[in-house]
C-alpha cells in the first residue's frame, strides 16, 4: 500500500493551479441560471477550451488531454480550490459524452464532442416525464418511424439546463407496443428545432434552473440516434452509472466547500456561536475527506479494470446527504443571517436538489439493498 | 497504471490475512467464542498458541528477534479480520506494545520479544484516555505510561490491578496502580503517541471487520426471515437501513486504510489522520451494531444468539484508546486551532 504522489501528477496540479490562478475572474459569474450568467459561463468554457483544459480526460483528438481519472481528480481538486465557476456544460462534458464515448458513431463524435468541449453547444437531459420520475421506465413520450427518421410527441420535466441550452438528449419510446425498460431509444435534438416548445420552470432559488420541454411532431433524423434503436435503457444506464458513480460530483467541490467553512467558523466573532458548531464544522470537514479517499479508491480500481457498478449509488448518497451537512452547518454559523442572500444560501439550496436529481437516494437505497447486498426485491 | 498509488493492502498481505481468516473460521468459531465468554478469563484455550505460529503475534517484533516486522499497513487486513472474528485475545495490546520494546531496544526487547513472538508472553500498555488499561490481566508485562509521558515496563506481579467487570468478556478491563520505584525499567527512546496511534487505527480497523461481520449478519437473517408471508428484506424500511449500514462501513474502509499509511509513513497528520480513523469507524460500527439489532428483532436481544457478542465488542471498541468523541475532538483541535488542513495522500 503505498499512497506516494508521483511528480508527474505534481506537475500536472502545477500546470492547472497555475492557470486557474491567472484566469478565473475575480468576481463570481453571476449565476448560469439566468440569461447574463449563462453567456458569461459560456464564455469561460471557451477560455478552459483554449487552454484544453475543459475536458481534460477526453482523447486530445476532441480537445482533451487524455489523462486518467486520478489526475482529473487533481484537476477538479485545483478547479474547485480555485473558486473557478459552476460547469455550465456538465450535462454535455460529464453525462452524454462518456455515452458518446462508448456508443457513438465516428460522424456523431466528430459532429458533437467539439462543440460539446468549447460550449458551443450547451447540453440539456430529457429524461423525467410528469409521470415519470423516479421510476423512470415509465416514460411515455414517444418517437415514430418516419422515412428518414422519427417524428417525436410527448413532454420532459425538469430537465436541467434547458431554459438556456441548445440541444437535448434523451429516451423516447421507439416501440409503441412495448413498456418499461423495453423499446426505447436514446435520441439527439436541437432546442429550435420545429415543434419543441421550452418552458422554464423557476427553481427553489427563483432562476430558471431547469424546465418543461414539449414535443409536438419533431423530427429527427436516423444519424441522431445514440446506440441501437430500442436499446436505450442499456445506453441510457451508462450514463447514469457514470453520473453516479465518479463524474458529477468530484470530491475537489466538498474539499473546497469544507475549506471555506472552516473558513467561515474562523471569521465568526463571538467566541460562543463560533465554537458551539466545532463538532459539526471538524465532522463536516472529515466527512469530505473521507468522500475523497473513497472516489480516489475506485477510481484506483476503476484504472486496475474494476467496472464501476452499482456501488455507485453509495457515493451519490454520501456525497448529497454530506452537501447537505456542509450548508447547514454554514448556515448555523451565519445565525440570524442565514437566509440572507449570500454564496453560503445559494449553496445550501442547490445542497437540497442533491438527494433528488440523478435517481433520488430512497432509489439509490434500493439499488444498493438489492444488488450490492442481494436483498428481495418486493 | 504503475505507479503503486493504492488505497488497498498489498495482495501479499491480503493473502496473509486470508489464510488467518481461515485459522479462526476453525479454532475461534462461534462454539469456541461462546465457550471463552463462559470461561474464566475469556479467552480461546491454545488460540494464542496457534496465533504465533502462523506468525500473527509476532507481526510487529522485527525480525531478528523472531518477528517479520510488518509496519501497519501490512498488519491491518490481519487485525480486520480479528474483529471480524471478534476475537478475544490480547492481539492490539501485544501488538503495540511489542513496538515499545522495539523502540526502546537493548536487554529488556532481546528478552521480551522472542517470547512475544513465539506466543509465550502477552503484552498491555495503557493507561488509555480515560485512565483504562485493557488486557492488563493476560499481560506478562505491563508497559505503564506515568504523568509525564514516561514509559516503563512493570511485572504484573509490581503493580495492582483492579478488574473492571465489563459486559465483554472477551477484553479484560482494569486500572493499574504502580510505582516507577517497582519498575523493571524504564523504556527510554520511545515514541509513545506513535504507538498510541498505531493502536488506535488497529482498534479502528477491529471495529470495521465488525462492522462487515454484523451486516453480513442482518443482511442474511433479512434474506431468510419471513413475516408477512415474505422475507423481511423486500420491505424498504428493512432495505434502507441496511443499505445506509453498509454506506457506513465502505466510506470509514478507505479512512482507516490511509490512517494506517500515516502511521506506517508517521507523516505529519499522522495523529489527525488516526482520529479521523478511529472516529469514523467507531461511529459505523456503532450504527452498523444498532441496525442489526433493530434487523434481528426480538431474537437479535437474546444471549441465545450470537450477535450480542459483536454487539458488545463494538461498544468495548468504540469506547477504548479515546472514544468518537474524544477523537473529533482531538481532530478538531488540531484542524481548528493548529491549521493542520494539509490532506495525505
Amino acid at each position: 500500500m503505498d499512497l506516494a504522489v508521483e511528480p508527474s501528477r505534481e506537475a500536472w496540479r502545477i500546470e492547472v493551479r497555475d492557470w486557474l490562478r491567472a484566469n478565473v475572474p475575480a468576481q463570481p459569474l453571476p449565476s448560469l441560471d439566468t440569461a447574463d450568467g449563462f453567456a458569461a459561463h459560456r464564455e469561460w468554457e471557451r477560455r478552459l477550451a483554449d487552454a484544453r483544459l475543459a475536458v481534460v480526460t477526453w482523447p486530445e483528438a476532441y480537445g482533451g488531454r487524455g489523462v486518467d481519472l486520478i489526475d482529473w481528480l487533481v484537476f477538479e481538486e485545483e478547479y474547485w480550490a480555485a473558486g473557478a465557476p459552476a460547469r455550465v456544460s456538465q450535462n454535455g462534458i460529464f453525462l452524454l459524452a462518456p455515452t458518446m464515448f462508448e456508443f457513438g458513431s465516428d460522424e456523431q463524435k466528430q459532429r458533437f464532442l467539439p462543440p460539446m468541449a468549447r460550449a458551443d453547444e450547451v447540453w440539456a437531459q430529457g429524461w423525467s416525464e410528469p409521470g415519470a420520475g423516479s421510476d423512470l421506465a415509465a416514460l411515455r413520450s414517444r418517437a415514430d418511424k418516419v422515412d428518414g427518421g422519427w417524428r417525436v410527441n410527448g413532454q420532459k420535466t425538469w430537465s436541467s439546463r434547458a431554459a438556456f441550452a441548445d440541444w437535448l438528449f434523451g429516451l423516447f419510446r421507439t416501440d409503441p407496443e412495448s413498456s418499461r425498460h423495453r423499446g426505447l431509444t436514446y435520441l439527439l435534438m436541437p432546442l429550435d428545432a420545429d415543434g419543441v416548445t421550452v418552458r422554464p420552470i423557476r427553481q427553489l432559488d427563483g432562476e430558471p434552473g431547469f424546465a418543461e420541454v414539449f414535443f409536438d411532431d419533431v423530427f429527427v433524423p436516423d444519424e441522431h440516434v445514440l446506440g441501437g434503436v430500442g436499446e436505450g435503457w442499456k445506453v441510457a444506464m451508462s450514463t447514469t452509472t457514470s453520473e453516479r458513480g465518479l463524474t458529477l460530483r468530484s470530491p475537489g467541490r466538498f474539499m473546497a466547500a469544507a475549506d471555506r467553512l472552516l473558513e467561515l467558523r474562523s471569521s465568526v466573532a463571538d467566541a460562543g456561536a463560533r465554537t458551539a458548531y466545532d463538532g459539526d464544522v471538524a465532522q463536516a470537514w472529515m466527512d469530505a475527506d473521507a468522500y475523497r479517499l473513497y472516489v480516489l479508491d475506485t477510481a484506483l480500481q476503476a484504472l486496475e479494470g474494476k467496472p464501476i457498478g452499482a456501488e455507485s449509488s453509495a457515493n451519490k448518497l454520501f456525497w448529497s446527504e454530506l452537501d447537505v451537512r456542509i450548508h447547514e452547518t454554514a448556515l448555523g454559523l451565519l445565525g440570524e443571517r442565514a437566509t440572507v442572500d449570500s454564496a453560503w444560501l445559494d449553496g445550501y439550496e442547490f445542497s437540497l436538489a442533491g438527494p433528488i436529481y440523478a435517481g433520488t437516494n430512497e432509489v439509490q437505497r434500493n439499488v444498493i439493498a438489492e444488488r450490492v447486498l442481494g436483498l428481495p426485491r418486493a | 497504471m504503475s505507479s503503486g498509488m493504492r488505497l488497498r493492502p498489498d495482495d501479499d498481505a491480503v493473502e496473509f490475512a486470508g489464510s488467518v481468516r481461515e485459522l479462526f473460521e476453525r479454532a475461534c468459531d462461534v462454539e469456541a467464542l461462546r465457550a471463552a465468554w463462559d470461561s474464566g478469563d475469556g479467552r480461546v484455550p491454545g488460540l494464542w498458541k496457534r496465533l504465533a505460529e502462523v506468525g500473527v503475534t509476532g507481526l510487529t517484533v522485527s525480525e531478528q528477534l523472531g518477528g517479520s516486522g510488518m509496519d501497519l499497513t501490512a498488519a491491518l487486513p490481519v487485525l480486520v479480520e480479528s474483529g471480524r472474528a471478534a476475537l478475544p485475545e490480547p492481539l492490539v495490546e501485544t501488538l503495540a506494545g511489542a513496538q515499545l520494546l522495539e523502540q526502546a531496544g537493548g536487554e529488556l526487547a532481546a528478552r521480551w520479544l522472542p517470547r512475544v513472538a513465539d506466543g509465550s508472553a502477552a503484552l498491555a500498555l495503557g493507561p488509555g484516555p480515560t485512565g483504562v488499561v485493557s488486557a492488563a490481566e493476560h499481560a506478562d508485562l505491563l508497559l505503564l505510561a506515568d504523568d509525564n509521558g514516561s514509559v516503563f515496563a512493570v511485572e504484573p506481579a509490581a503493580a495492582r490491578l483492579t478488574t473492571l467487570p465489563s459486559v465483554d468478556t472477551g477484553v479484560r478491563l482494569a486500572t493499574v496502580e504502580w510505582s516507577a520505584d517497582d519498575a523493571l525499567a524504564r523504556l527510554d527512546g520511545v515514541d509513545a503517541l506513535a504507538v498510541f496511534d498505531w493502536a488506535v487505527v488497529a482498534v479502528a480497523a477491529q471495529l470495521v471487520g465488525l462492522a462487515e461481520a454484523m451486516l453480513d449478519m442482518a443482511v442474511a437473517y433479512a434474506k431468510t426471515r419471513e413475516q408477512f408471508g415474505v422475507a423481511i428484506g423486500s420491505f424498504q424500511a428493512v432495505k434502507h437501513q441496511l443499505a445506509d449500514a453498509y454506506v457506513a462501513t465502505s466510506f470509514a474502509r478507505p479512512v482507516v486504510n490511509r490512517a494506517a499509511w500515516s502511521v506506517a509513513r508517521d507523516v505529519p497528520s499522522r495523529s489527525r489522520d488516526a482520529s479521523h480513523a478511529k472516529h469514523a469507524a467507531s461511529v459505523a460500527a456503532s450504527r452498523v451494531a444498532r441496525t442489526a439489532l433493530q434487523v434481528h428483532g426480538g431474537i437479535g436481544y437474546t444471549f441465545e444468539h450470537d450477535l450480542h457478542m459483536w454487539l458488545k465488542r463494538t461498544w468495548t471498541l468504540s469506547a477504548l484508546w479515546g472514544n468518537a468523541q474524544w477523537h473529533k475532538q482531538r481532530l478538531s483541535r488540531a484542524l481548528l486551532e493548529d491549521d493542520a488542513r494539509t490532506r495525505v495522500p
